[in-house]
């Protein structure tokens, strides 16, 4: 077993662990924690906070938060952590403002060019066809805050009641995973001609029996039939040709204006959701110290994944990556603090701008 | 909790149990192991490091992917070639 200890002002390195207990942005603190749990980490994150455009001069000021959760390998999430953020900024360059049609160009744009990616590495890595990736995004600006989805990560807004000082969740972010009968529904509307359209298998629904979200970056081969052909593996490959895109790249946006009872956002990949409800990860952050809050949610998903699978919290700590992955998921958890009397000022030219990417560093891939 | 020797009459033991949902002890955890009926063995943390142990993971990764409905880990295979592929192990 090797272990990896690191550390700088982007964070630290503890085995699969990797964290950044505190942190300014624009409106407040955040805190991040990543767990490594797949052979190479699908998770990747980022915290931007500072001006939301190409243009230093002018434009939009504000924090964005991106989450991203990758599945069949490392290759989308890590392409959309690396452009996501800067076709937003684009875009909000040319309108001069931060918007909803803003990240929906930003995620279209995103999505073109990962098919960019596919379209030329496919002759001689056709498995890359099967790469993609959910896409959760929070932009805090203005006194907004915009939240964008697709896929199964979840955005959780703390709220808390001043009389009492108890903490509601509101979930912001809408899920496209076709274990929500509701997900099914679109499913079949958006394709009535295919009753096979979900399939259910050992309990678990699934989009054509293989992939359990309903939107994504990347999977082109459930989007292009060019694609979805030799040489890609047999078990991607679809019986009858595509008619139209099976899984979409549009992103599920809402606006809502922040109260001063807002307090803290959670961000987090499907990996801490299976093991925390939304309201039990925002009564630990309302009822524990912010430095380090990130870290502390990691640890109370893995003591639950633990409590699963029958076994010690610190035998799970000792299980290496690759085999980690049949105890729990990759974790990604960025909590976001706002706080209201730095919300109402205007944006601050001499704030330095803060760019924190979740996961540190890389481990090579083991065979 | 019942500590049954394996079948073919390996040193190590392999336990049997049958309090389900219940931790192991340290350095042990639960897993779920057979076909249609699923018996509750508690077996030593160092078989996760073992590449016949992981095959077993593996292919009910293929099967059923990481969902394991009884909380603990599921081995879906026959019983015996379950205890036939721990009982070399060290």
């Amino acid at each position: 077993t090797t272990s990896h200890t690191y550390s700088d002002s982007k964070g630290k390195q503890d085995g699969l662990l990797w964290y950044k207990d505190s942190a300014h942005h624009l409106f407040g603190d955040f805190s991040m924690a990543v767990v490594q749990a797949n052979n190479l980490l699908e998770d990747q994150s980022q915290v931007e906070s500072g001006p939301l455009t190409t243009l230093s001069s002018s434009g939009p000021y504000g924090t964005f938060v991106g989450v991203y959760d990758g599945h069949g390998g490392p290759e989308t999430s890590r392409f959309v952590n690396d452009h996501l953020f800067h076709h937003l900024k684009r875009f909000a360059a040319e309108q001069d403002s931060m918007s909803v049609d803003v990240i929906r160009k930003a995620y279209e744009a995103t999505e073109e060019g990962f098919l960019g990616v596919v379209a030329k590495q496919w002759a001689v890595k056709p498995h890359i066809a099967a790469v993609g990736s959910c896409c959760l995004i929070g932009v805090v600006c203005d006194g907004k805050l915009y939240v964008a989805n697709v896929g199964d990560s979840r955005a959780v807004l703390g709220k808390v009641i001043k009389a009492t000082g108890e903490v509601n969740a509101l979930q912001l972010s809408a899920e496209h995973n076709v274990s929500i009968e509701s997900v099914r529904q679109e499913m079949h509307s958006l394709h009535p001609d295919d009753s096979h359209i979900v399939v259910l298998k050992h309990n678990v629904w699934r989009v054509k029996g293989i992939i359990q979200v309903s939107r994504s970056i990347g999977d082109v081969y459930l989007k292009k039939s060019e694609f979805n052909k030799e040489p890609l593996y047999t078990k991607y490959r679809l019986r009858e040709p595509m008619k139209r895109p099976i899984l979409s790249w549009e992103p599920s946006i809402t606006v809502h204006d922040l109260q001063p009872d807002d307090q803290f956002l959670i961000f987090a990949s499907d990996g801490l959701w299976e093991q925390l409800s939304n309201q039990e990860a925002v009564e630990i952050v309302q009822n524990h110290p912010r430095n380090g809050i990130a870290r502390r949610l990691v640890k109370a998903a893995l003591q639950e994944a633990a409590k699963k699978r029958e076994m010690r919290y610190s035998d799970l700590n000792k299980i290496e990556r690759g085999v980690r992955r049949h105890f729990h998921d990759d974790i990604t958890v960025v909590v976001l603090f706002l706080d209201t009397n730095l919300l109402s000022r205007a944006s601050s030219l001499k704030t330095p701008s803060v760019s924190i990417r979740g996961g540190g560093i890389t481990l090579p891939k083991k065979l | 909790m019942a500590f049954v020797r394996s079948l073919l009459g390996a040193k190590k033991i392999l336990s049997r149990s049958t309090a389900a949902g219940s931790a192991a002890p340290k350095g042990f955890l639960a897993v779920y192991v057979g076909e249609s009926q699923k018996k509750r063995y508690l077996v030593p943390l160092s078989y996760l490091s073992q590449p016949s142990f992981q095959a077993l993971l593996s292919k009910s990764e293929e099967e059923f992917g990481f969902a394991h409905p009884m909380g603990g880990l599921t081995i879906p295979c026959p019983e015996d070639t379950f205890i036939n592929v721990t009982s070399r192990l060290q």
